[in-house]
């Protein structure tokens, strides 16, 4: 039982008064940060770094850890009450959330939310204790042509996520690509679309892009059709009410699991992360279900399967860094200059090394999602207020929230802009029947799936052999075929089957 | 109506108040420098190397500034847009830059109107040879083992490195002193991607600053074989020279500290003073080796010396790579 020797560990220090502070002190800024779309947790981090230098590495870790989880709980309270994703990780939680508060079901929205990452959190942290290691050997063996087979078979999803016609959501996919392709070349650095401006040479930054698409649009929404008093005053009063009922809860705890263990998976590649796993979990709940009509329309599964899997997957994305001193995406790469400024290099010698500090973080991380559970219940039946505020205020809310969180990412004007022109787009893509979530993904696949392919490519000299003869491209590749072919059958198959029953039925 | 008038009768002093604590707090600036708050500007996302590197020099020049210094992260266009910042705030002391080797490099392959005369060069903090990594399972032991390999076997050998960047012209740089080498370059993202690739078996060589490969050395999956530096420093364990290997380049990436053209000569010395205080001082030094950061100094004239020496070798290499895409001006 080395195992619970070292939780035990863990648990000595965690435990401490001082860092029990650090750790609270950490989740409540990411709660903070979460919800004010203005700020991500990568800029928080990035301010707080120095100030960490004087204190203990241990505590320094586990309240910028703190902050990262944090963050993923705060970012679907925007999402669901304003339809303005906080994270780029909380955009599938609009979808859903933000029909469910119109139902006045804000709190049964926010409640799941929280419960599916407490879930799904704790859930990601019992993977990273028990497979960390093998996992990570398992990531490195995803050279270029695994990871183009797992963004195809990421971009097959697109059919799924959107609401509708196919031909649109495949349209709306299309043009995610085409927008992914502006910026320099991944290969020769050649500049495509920029149309001579230096602020597009690094590409649409996805979190303007997705405020404009999701955010912006919304206002444009509700000056077209302002919400009706009744609905407005659906929202429960009592506590208790606000939280999910009986029936969404049995709708909702097999797409936490889901999305839990997708997220973990997922979340264990670099780059990819929180983004990418919210979309699959979201997929995937549509796919099994029986009545995916109910997507799109406040589906309380499309809510808690996103927000699971982003959150396990923050626990997830903590594999590659300690076991393996590889930052999985920009946060891990603040972890590492945290780790660094304190002289301390996370590998695989960090666990032998530092026992005291690898099992603390670890262990300070049940700690803290147990605290966020704690403080983000409380904090429905205030957030659920918001959706009782009248039109005429939230509007320059939003606008506000929308302007100052796409100039923060990259402080440039310029995405502000294009902001506004996401937002215009948005809204009449909407209302002409186009959803927007298959432009995102493929908008989010994209890129990496091109320098996937090209790498591919360059390194098999120009052959496509590689797609069939390395295992775990192929299996993915298969996999996807299948996801790919099986609706088309299943189509024909029901027409085959009511043309059968037709003839009866005229009788 | 009345209540109006009182109110803006409050407004006006209230106006007037604040006009006169500006005025008063303009007043003082001038006084003394610094007298507020410095943002640096980092042209790169945090949690970068520029800015990494950047964060630990202001942590410390904050204390001998007796100021604050904020980090502004404004990436894009290779740094280009960063350094446009920097260029058109005041020359005042309160915006500088934090500048890599890519603030040389863009001159030729980013179509800017940047011209390194317009800046105001402080001091150079950092600097860190280009090293060359191979699997823990490769053959190949020594660096003059991978060009022999390469030589014989041209079109072999896969190099993983960042099109566009330092690293592309490091690898550029290191097949041509080496004789002409024929490799196959397979561009990656950042340092990480490159190096997770590497350890993976997916690409046989790869090209980035050592501190790149810190992590997966401690653990087994690579071996560091050369660094291009003039001479070998326990700061990279000892590893071997490029020129030991026959090969005959030094070459490597840098940092430096610059302000807009055109600062009063009194902050300038202030600000040079105190970034010389901080890189000398042991809390940075042991700061920086800590987190695989080599320190080189340099300041006045020896600095634009420095830059200009950088920027002609750098120059040279892609104009020979066929790398430079911005027209002669």
């Amino acid at each position: 039982m080395e195992i619970l020797d070292s939780l035990m560990l863990g648990f000595s220090v965690s435990l401490a008064p001082a860092n029990l502070a650090y750790c609270f002190a950490g989740v409540l800024l990411g709660t903070l940060i979460g919800v004010l779309p203005g700020l991500g947790s990568a800029a928080t981090i990035a301010l707080l770094l120095p100030l960490t230098y004087k204190i203990p590495t241990t505590s320094a870790i586990i309240m910028l850890a703190g902050i990262w989880y944090g963050s993923m709980y705060g970012g679907s309270t925007t999402s669901i009450l304003l339809r303005v994703p906080g994270e780029s990780a909380a955009v599938m939680t609009c979808l859903d959330g933000y029909e469910m508060a119109r139902r006045g079901r804000a709190g049964a929205a926010l409640g799941i939310a929280a419960i599916g990452s407490f879930f799904a959190g704790t859930l990601g942290l019992v993977g990273l204790i028990l497979l960390a290691p093998p996992l990570a050997e398992f990531a490195l063996d995803f050279g270029p042509p695994e990871y183009f087979a797992l963004t195809l078979l990421g971009l097959t999803l697109v059919s799924f996520l959107g609401s509708g016609s196919v031909p649109k959501s495949l349209a709306m996919a299309a043009l995610g690509l085409l927008l992914g392709t502006v910026g320099l070349d991944p290969v020769r650095s050649q500049a495509r679309f920029t149309f001579g401006t230096l602020s597009l040479q690094s590409g649409i930054d996805l979190i303007p892009m997705v405020m404009g698409l999701f955010g912006m649009s919304q206002v444009l929404h509700l000056v077209d059709r302002q919400p009706k008093a009744e609905e407005i005053a659906k929202t429960p009063r009592k506590f208790l009410e606000l939280l999910p009922n009986r029936r969404e809860w049995r709708d909702s705890i097999g797409a936490i699991y889901r999305g839990s263990v997708v997220g973990f998976l997922v979340g264990i590649l670099p780059g990819a992360g929180g983004t990418i796993s919210s979309y699959v979990a979201y997929a995937i709940e549509k796919r099994r279900s029986p009545h995916p009509e109910r997507f799109g329309q406040g589906a309380i599964e499309g809510v808690a399967a996103p927000e699971s899997a982003n959150n396990a997957a923050t626990a997830s994305g903590f594999i590659p860094l300690l076991t393996l001193g590889l930052p999985a995406n920009v946060v891990m790469a603040l972890m590492l200059g945290a780790f660094m400024l304190h002289g301390i290099t996370p590998g695989p010698t960090l666990v032998t090394e530092k026992p005291d500090m690898f099992w603390g973080v670890i262990t300070s991380m049940f700690i803290g999602n147990f605290m966020l559970l704690v403080l983000n219940l409380p904090l429905i039946s205030v957030f659920a207020m918001v959706t009782r505020i009248p039109t005429a205020h939230l509007v320059p809310v939003i606008v506000l929230a929308c302007i100052v969180g796409a100039y923060g990412v990259n402080n440039n004007p310029f995405d502000v802009f294009v902001m506004l022109g996401f937002g215009v787009f948005g809204y009449y893509a909407e209302r002409s029947g186009f959803s927007l979530a298959p432009l995102v993904l493929a908008f989010v696949l994209g890129p990496f799936m091109e320098t996937a392919l090209r790498q591919s490519l360059i390194l098999s000299q120009g052959e496509f052999e590689f797609l069939v003869t390395r295992p775990i491209s192929a299996a993915l590749l298969g996999f996807a075929a299948l996801l790919f072919v099986t609706p088309v059958i299943r189509r024909l198959a029901g027409l085959l089957a009511s043309r059968r029953s037709q003839p009866k039925a005229g009788r | 109506m009345k209540t109006w008038n009182l109110r803006y009768r409050y407004g006006f002093c209230l106006a007037l108040l604040l006009a006169l604590l500006l005025g008063v707090e303009s007043a003082a600036l001038a006084q003394r420098y610094p007298a507020k708050a410095i943002s640096l500007v980092v042209p790169f996302p945090a949690g970068g190397r520029t800015d990494l590197i950047g964060r630990i020099v202001a942590q410390h020049l904050q204390g001998h500034l007796n100021t604050t210094i904020v980090i502004v992260n404004k990436p894009g266009a290779s740094g280009v847009l960063g350094s446009l910042e920097v260029r058109q705030a005041a020359p005042d002391g309160y915006t500088l830059g934090f500048f890599s080797t890519a603030f040389i490099t863009a001159q030729y392959t980013v179509s800017t109107p940047i011209v390194i005369k317009e800046y105001d060069l402080l001091a150079i903090v950092n600097v860190d040879p280009m090293a060359v990594a191979v699997n823990e399972a490769a053959p190949w032991k020594t660096l003059a083992q991978v060009v022999d390999y390469a030589r014989k076997n041209p079109g072999k050998v896969r190099i993983g490195m960042i099109p566009g960047a330092s690293a592309q012209i490091f690898a550029g740089a290191l097949a041509k002193a080496a004789g002409g080498l024929k490799m196959i370059d397979v561009p990656f993202k950042g340092d990480a991607d490159g190096a997770v690739a590497l350890a993976g078996g997916h690409i046989d060589v790869h090209v980035a600053v050592p501190v790149a490969y810190k992590a997966l050395v401690a653990a087994k999956k690579l071996r560091v074989l050369a660094v291009a530096a003039e001479e070998r420093s326990p700061l990279y364990r000892d590893i071997a020279t490029f020129r030991e290997n026959g090969v005959d380049l030094v070459i490597g990436a840098f940092h430096g500290v610059y302000g807009p053209r055109g600062m009063p000569a009194e902050v300038r010395d202030t600000l040079i003073a105190s970034i010389e205080k901080t890189v000398t001082s042991k809390e940075l030094v042991e700061q920086m080796n800590t987190a695989g950061a080599g320190i080189l100094f340099r300041k006045g004239e020896a600095a634009t010396a420095f830059l200009a020496q950088q920027d002609a070798t750098y120059r040279q290499i892609i104009e020979d790579l066929g790398m430079r895409t911005v027209p002669k001006k």
